[in-house]
């Protein structure tokens, strides 16, 4: 048999092949692929005392049309990127995954409890369909997922929202024109619920709506396996990060009802509370207040009121 | 006496199951896979070598096989594939999937008969 890469018919259609798959993943690889089967093919027909010319004929009959195997083709093979994009993808990647902790220990100690959770939960969702995008091993149902485009449009709206835009919380009051009496002007306190609820709104908007891109994500991953690791992966994440949050609260929780149990004076209970704790009584006697200094987050401490039985986060 | 070939419809619903099971067996390249597709089951399930790496790159995609690229000992390099784990799994359910299905119908097309006959 003659060597088929001389064949002008089977290198004609080769060529076309070559053109059509454009820039799909790995394009070499299916031309070497394609190739290798050719020729095995030409080679088992000519055995079988088929002509040359025919086997050749015969077997690129078997191939179809160039263009439309390549179209075929293009749809069902995974666009991956070129190993430079790959690490660079994975670099970027690891750096949103640091600033997403980073943000995370900064946010996290302002809250308490379930709200904690919130806090980790809304910071999860809000970096991860960003990582999830940006990550070049996942293999997506749809090709142009795969893109560089949804995940740089990810990152300039987490950096946009990062960096905050306009604060929700200030607002003009009163505008003063000219050289006014400011003893005329009369005061104006701004509605804090109507903040308050403004706020509510952004968070529950913004909590469900990446909520549902985190979803939707998830479910465009083609591959349970991938699927299974990524939903794995990040539970174990939230864990691992709250866990520290959770072991601060719970110590703080044993010193309060240490006092809180005390029947009598809880001064003397709270001498056998560790430094950290600070213990000062209510002017009545009655009750008492105490505070704790996260020991992860130093700016931040936890605080209980025994009057109303309420704790809260200071910074 | 020939037999005109499977309904495209068929084809379509079974090429899976059929490519996993042969890929169950052994490991195989693609051309390889074509001959004994047509080699088995009287030689009437066929596909064209166009058809099959679509299916291929489809079956890569969803995670069911993988492949690694092998020199035989006398030959040129080729890419082999094989069932992966989830491959496994897959090919396992399908199987009992299609024989409850053909299980199905063969006792309909049997009730049909027996009610015709009377």
């Amino acid at each position: 048999m003659s060597d088929l890469n001389t064949n002008p018919t089977a290198t004609d259609f080769f060529s076309q092949l070559r053109t059509s798959l454009g820039s799909s993943a790995c394009p070499d690889e299916i031309i070497a692929e394609v190739r290798a089967d050719f020729e095995a093919q030409v080679e088992r027909l000519c055995a079988e005392g088929m002509g040359e010319a025919e086997a050749i004929g015969r077997a690129l009959e078997q191939l179809g049309n160039p263009y439309e195997l390549a179209h075929h083709i293009r749809a069902e093979r995974a666009p991956l990127p070129g190993r430079g994009m790959r690490i660079l993808r994975m670099a970027a990647t690891f750096v949103v995954i640091t600033w997403t902790l980073l943000m995370l220990w900064a946010l996290r100690p302002g809250a308490y409890g379930s709200g904690g959770v919130a806090v980790t939960l809304g910071v999860a969702m809000f970096h991860l369909p960003v990582i999830l995008l940006l990550w070049p091993g996942i293999v997506w149902r749809r090709n142009w997922l795969f893109g560089l485009l949804p995940a740089a449009l990810g990152l300039i709206a987490l950096v946009f929202m990062s960096a905050g835009g306009v604060s929700q919380t200030s607002e003009i009051v009163i505008q003063l024109e000219g050289s006014a009496d400011l003893a005329s002007v009369p005061a104006q306190i701004p509605d804090s619920s109507k903040q308050i609820n403004r706020l509510l709104l952004i968070r529950v908007t913004l909590f469900l709506s990446f909520g549902s891109a985190c979803v939707i994500l998830f479910l465009m991953m083609q591959q349970r396996a991938q699927r299974r690791r990524a939903v794995g992966l990040l539970i174990a994440g939230l864990l691992l990060a709250e866990l520290p949050f959770q072991i601060e609260e719970w110590r703080f929780r044993v010193g309060r009802d240490h006092l809180t149990s005390q029947s009598g004076a809880p001064e003397q209970a709270a001498e056998e509370l560790s430094p950290r704790y600070r213990y000062r009584p209510d002017s009545d006697e009655n009750d008492f207040f105490l505070s704790w200094s996260r020991p992860i987050s130093p700016g931040f401490a936890l605080c209980y009121g025994s009057e109303r039985d309420e704790t809260w986060v200071i910074d | 006496m020939a037999h005109s070939p499977f309904s495209t419809g068929l084809i379509r619903s079974s090429t899976d199951l059929v490519l996993l099971t042969l890929l169950g067996e052994r490991p195989m390249y693609g051309y390889e896979l074509l001959v004994t597709l047509a080699d088995r089951g009287n030689g009437q399930f066929q596909l064209k070598q166009g058809t099959l790496y679509p299916l291929l790159y489809r079956l890569e995609r969803e995670g069911w096989i993988g492949a690694t690229w092998e020199t035989p000992p006398s030959g040129k390099k080729r890419k082999v594939y094989a069932l992966t784990r989830d491959g496994k799994r897959e090919q396992k359910a399908r199987t009992e999937e299609w024989q409850r299905f053909t299980t199905s119908v063969d006792a309909i097309l049997e009730e049909c008969k027996g009610g015709n006959k009377s």
